[in-house]
């Protein structure tokens, strides 16, 4: 074999390695591998996303979007405006003790930050309440100040609830003594004001027929369903609330914030969560914080820690 | 050129270069030994030599320290250019050491090679072995990251079971009572320093062995080894048959040393590098951790046997067999080589296999830890929430909030651990519920006081539902209208019957 010949059938061979290596070089350089890691993940710890927290935390219980779930709809324009902005936020750092409701502060034993649970607050405020108009302003969350009658509560029941809660009735009852146990007086309140517009329940406006019902109303209500429940179970809640009162109290000084008149201010208005814009209501009411503090009177009047 | 000749002659002179070579590479060997069967040995070395190369080059980056062993392997995914893929090729690369050097040491064991006179040379092999293994969880240690730091306390659980000096190995090998900062230096240590040199100092004796005692003939049915005989029958193979192992036998180990080489390259390229799958935390134990595959076998088997079952598996298990494989070759010392007469030996193989095999299968298929989001971030099904009333409902917070939903799943949704529910009122009547709930049972924990009376009945009036094409119970009732007075009565029963109802 003559040295041209060998050369010729070389050529091709190194243009060849040329190629691929060109190529394999190229496509390093241009294209991603299949095993190039992805972006990084983020810490469970460091997520502030809002969708991302309440589908992790919340969505099992409250509902993919904050509504149809088991537990209490959130996303609804009426609640968030009933609802403070400063309770929601003691909600989620203690939960409701006793409750399937958890405790979601890292200081209370949960896994969330002070700054995810702001994303929280933060995100349910502007991602669902809405401005609600109504000629009335809006009974108080908490109802603090204005105590129920049992008595008159079970004849309003019978009168208002019962084509629903009534035994056999459509919807299940709420006056049996296991489902009473498993709710907190607030929850039992917020149900009545808000009802459960997701599954059907009207809530305080239209539960009457049209006749609105009164602070006083939804609080007899209320101590009617209470008193379907063991009274152990009821001191339990109770405490349990007041201890957390106090803490809050504790950590962020003093009741200054101003009381929301519980028995009906009567004013006519707009009251939305974060009037702004309208300024014509009493105020977006504030966080009840001396419930319960007789004994505790005096860290109640400190300023802040 | 000739004072280059002159230099390579005066070195050799010095070094005895010539010598070393014809006494190593140039020693004869059996041409039967020229076989397929015999080239997983080179290529576990190989292995080994990829980690030394992508292990040192990965320790130029990596920094031993809690705060900044994660950073440091982000740093090498995400912003060093091509880091993923160095960490892809030490990770593969200690993948296929461990899948070679268990092909090589299954070989060695049909083949009988560890009889008369290579005892040493197994029990070497032995050694490389378990310090492999102790490189694989040393190294998945580096990562740091949830699986590490699951993988570390379950090792630690197994020291810890070892009577008398447990509690003291833990504390020896996480250089404390916990796993912490300590922790990872000492591994660091034992993962670059102690280990590597180990191995090396062992490859030395077991690579001398082999040529001192020579590689093992190709076994043949019927020629029994005879303590006072091998050794002059080897010779006389050697005399007959024998070959330079370079470059007469080298030729498939070097050809499957390629390929190894090109599959490792392969894999990191493809599938990657394995994590760091997050910071570890011990108060978050999300995700479902998965050791590495070498180790997946002995954690499934931790995870799916019974607890009276789990000393002997975590420590007596490991022990006896390594007890087993170190009197192996004094015990069966000489006679038949050759599988074909020994099928016992063949038995025990195909056993070992299967059972580490379907071990590592279920461990990498079973959901065997729970999930541990799922009770608060998988929504039930709105299936099963319509027209179920208040008390069903909240049977169903209940349920998430007692973290069923992390073992059972609904709709498809939520752990697998225990059975899905979805249709558990077809299986189970209101009394056989409140019983597995209460005292649990098979892989269940007893919830018995962790729940009040309430969240019971709640609990079993939300799982009563549960059937295919449930019908809410309020709806087959007659209409409130006609039962009026006997409910009034009912519902205005001044309290809750007592006794049920603690606090
Ligand atoms: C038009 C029918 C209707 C009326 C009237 C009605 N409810 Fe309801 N109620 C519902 C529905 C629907 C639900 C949600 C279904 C469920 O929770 O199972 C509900 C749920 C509730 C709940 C449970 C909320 C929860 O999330 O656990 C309470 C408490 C409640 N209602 C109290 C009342 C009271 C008190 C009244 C009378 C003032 C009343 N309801 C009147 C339909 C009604
Ligand atoms: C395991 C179920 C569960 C999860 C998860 C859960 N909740 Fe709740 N939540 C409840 C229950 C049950 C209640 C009612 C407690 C009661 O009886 O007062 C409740 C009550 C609430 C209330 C007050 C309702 C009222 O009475 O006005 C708010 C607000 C709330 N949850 C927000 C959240 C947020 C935000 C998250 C996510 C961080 C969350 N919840 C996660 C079960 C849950
Ligand atoms: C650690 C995981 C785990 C948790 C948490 C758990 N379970 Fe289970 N569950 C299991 C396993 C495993 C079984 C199967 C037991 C067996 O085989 O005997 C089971 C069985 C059951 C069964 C019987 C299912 C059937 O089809 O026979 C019911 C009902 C049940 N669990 C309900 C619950 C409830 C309610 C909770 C919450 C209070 C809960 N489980 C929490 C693991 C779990």
């Amino acid at each position: 074999m003559d040295v041209s010949a060998r050369k010729r059938s070389f050529q091709p061979s190194r243009s060849w390695i040329v190629l691929t290596t060109g190529l394999l070089v190229l496509c390093a350089a241009a294209c991603d591998p299949p095993g190039k890691p992805g972006p990084a993940e983020i810490a469970p710890e460091n997520i502030v996303d809002f969708q991302t927290l309440y589908g992790q935390n919340c969505a099992a219980c409250h509902g993919a979007d904050g509504k149809n779930g088991p537990g209490r709809i959130i996303n609804d324009p009426l609640y968030l405006a009933v609802l403070p902005r400063d309770t929601l936020r003691q909600i989620i750092q203690y939960g409701r003790p006793g409750t399937s409701m958890p405790a979601w502060d890292q200081r209370e034993g949960g896994p969330l930050s002070p700054k995810q649970i702001n994303a929280l607050v933060n995100g349910i405020e502007n991602n669902w309440a809405k401005p609600v108009h109504f000629a009335t302003a809006f009974p108080s969350y908490t109802g603090q100040g204005t105590t129920g009658d049992s008595g008159r509560g079970q004849k309003l029941f019978l009168r208002d609830c019962f084509a629903c809660h009534g035994p056999g009735a459509r919807v299940g009852t709420v006056t049996g003594a296991d489902y009473v146990s498993l709710v907190t007086d607030q929850m039992l309140r917020t149900s009545i004001i808000v009802g459960r517009p997701d599954l059907g329940m009207p809530d305080y406006r239209f539960l009457n027929l049209g006749h609105v019902l009164s602070d006083q109303d939804i609080a007899d209500l209320v101590a009617f369903l209470s008193s379907k429940r063991p009274a152990g179970i009821t001191a339990m809640y109770e405490s349990a609330q007041n201890r957390i009162n106090e803490s809050q109290s504790g950590q962020q000084g003093g009741s200054t914030g101003q009381h929301v008149n519980e028995s009906g201010s009567g004013q006519g208005g707009v009251l939305t969560k974060g009037n702004e814009g309208s300024g014509t209501g009493p105020g977006s009411p504030r966080q009840q914080k001396n419930e319960g503090n007789k004994s505790t009177g005096s860290s109640s009047l400190g300023g802040p820690k | 050129m000739n004072t280059l000749k002159r230099i390579a002659v005066w070195l050799d002179d010095r070094l005895h270069l010539t010598a070393l070579w014809a006494s190593s590479a140039g020693h004869e060997v059996p041409a039967s030994s020229g076989s397929w069967w015999y080239v997983f040995g080179s290529a576990t070395l190989l292995c080994f030599v990829i980690q030394v190369i992508s292990g040192a080059c990965l320790a130029f980056v990596y920094i031993p320290s809690t705060n900044e062993a994660y950073t440091s392997l982000q740093y090498l995914n995400h912003v060093q250019f091509w880091g993923w893929y160095l960490r892809g090729i030490h990770y593969w690369g200690s993948n296929f050491m461990v899948a070679f050097m268990s092909a090589h040491m299954i070989q060695v064991f049909l083949f009988g090679a560890y009889k008369y006179p290579r005892e040493l040379t197994w029990l070497s092999g032995l050694f490389l072995l378990l310090c492999t293994l102790g490189m694989a969880f040393t190294g998945q240690v580096m990562r740091w990251d949830q699986d590490a730091y699951w993988g570390l306390s379950i090792g630690a659980a197994i020291l810890g079971r070892i009577p008398l000096i447990g509690g003291g190995l833990v504390h020896l090998v996480l250089a404390g009572p916990i796993i912490a900062g300590e922790t990872l230096s000492r591994f660091f240590t034992l993962h670059v320093f102690i280990i590597p040199g180990l191995i090396i100092a062992i490859v030395g004796m077991h690579l001398r062995l082999v040529l001192a005692k020579g590689i093992n003939e190709y076994p043949r049915p019927g020629h029994r080894v005879r303590r006072a005989t091998y050794d002059a029958e080897y010779a006389e193979i050697i005399r007959k048959e024998g070959v330079p192992f370079v470059p007469q036998a080298i030729d498939k180990d070097l050809i499957f040393s390629a390929v190894t080489l090109v599959l490792i390259l392969l894999f990191a390229l493809i599938v990657g590098p394995k994590g760091p799958h997050g910071e570890p935390n011990p108060t978050l134990v999300d995700a479902s951790p998965r050791p590495d595959f070498y180790f997946l076998s002995l954690f499934a088997a931790l995870a799916l046997l019974p607890d009276w079952m789990e000393t002997f598996v975590m420590f007596l298990g490991p022990a006896l067999a390594i007890l087993i494989l170190i009197a192996l070759p004094f015990v069966a010392n000489t006679g038949e080589k050759s599988a074909s007469r020994r099928p016992a030996a063949v038995l025990w193989v195909i056993l070992a296999v299967l059972t580490i095999v379907t071990l590592a299968w279920f461990g990498l298929t079973s959901p065997w830890s729970p999930h541990m989001t799922a009770w608060s971030g998988d929504p039930i099904p709105a299936v099963y929430l319509k027209g179920r009333t208040p008390l069903e409902m909240h049977g169903a917070l209940v349920f998430q909030n007692k973290q069923c939903r992390n073992c059972h799943a609904l709709g498809g949704v939520g752990g697998e651990r225990g059975p899905a529910l979805d249709a558990v009122a077809t299986r189970l009547t209101a009394p056989e519920m409140v019983r597995q709930v209460i005292q649990g049972g098979g892989n269940m924990p007893a919830y018995g006081k962790k729940l009040t009376p309430a969240e019971v009945s709640a609990l079993v009036a939300f799982m009563q539902t549960l059937r295919p094409q449930a019908t809410p119970p309020s709806q087959n009732s007659a209409p409130p209208e006609n039962k009026l007075p006997r409910d009034v009565a009912q519902i205005l029963a001044p309290t809750a019957p007592s006794g049920k109802h603690r606090p």
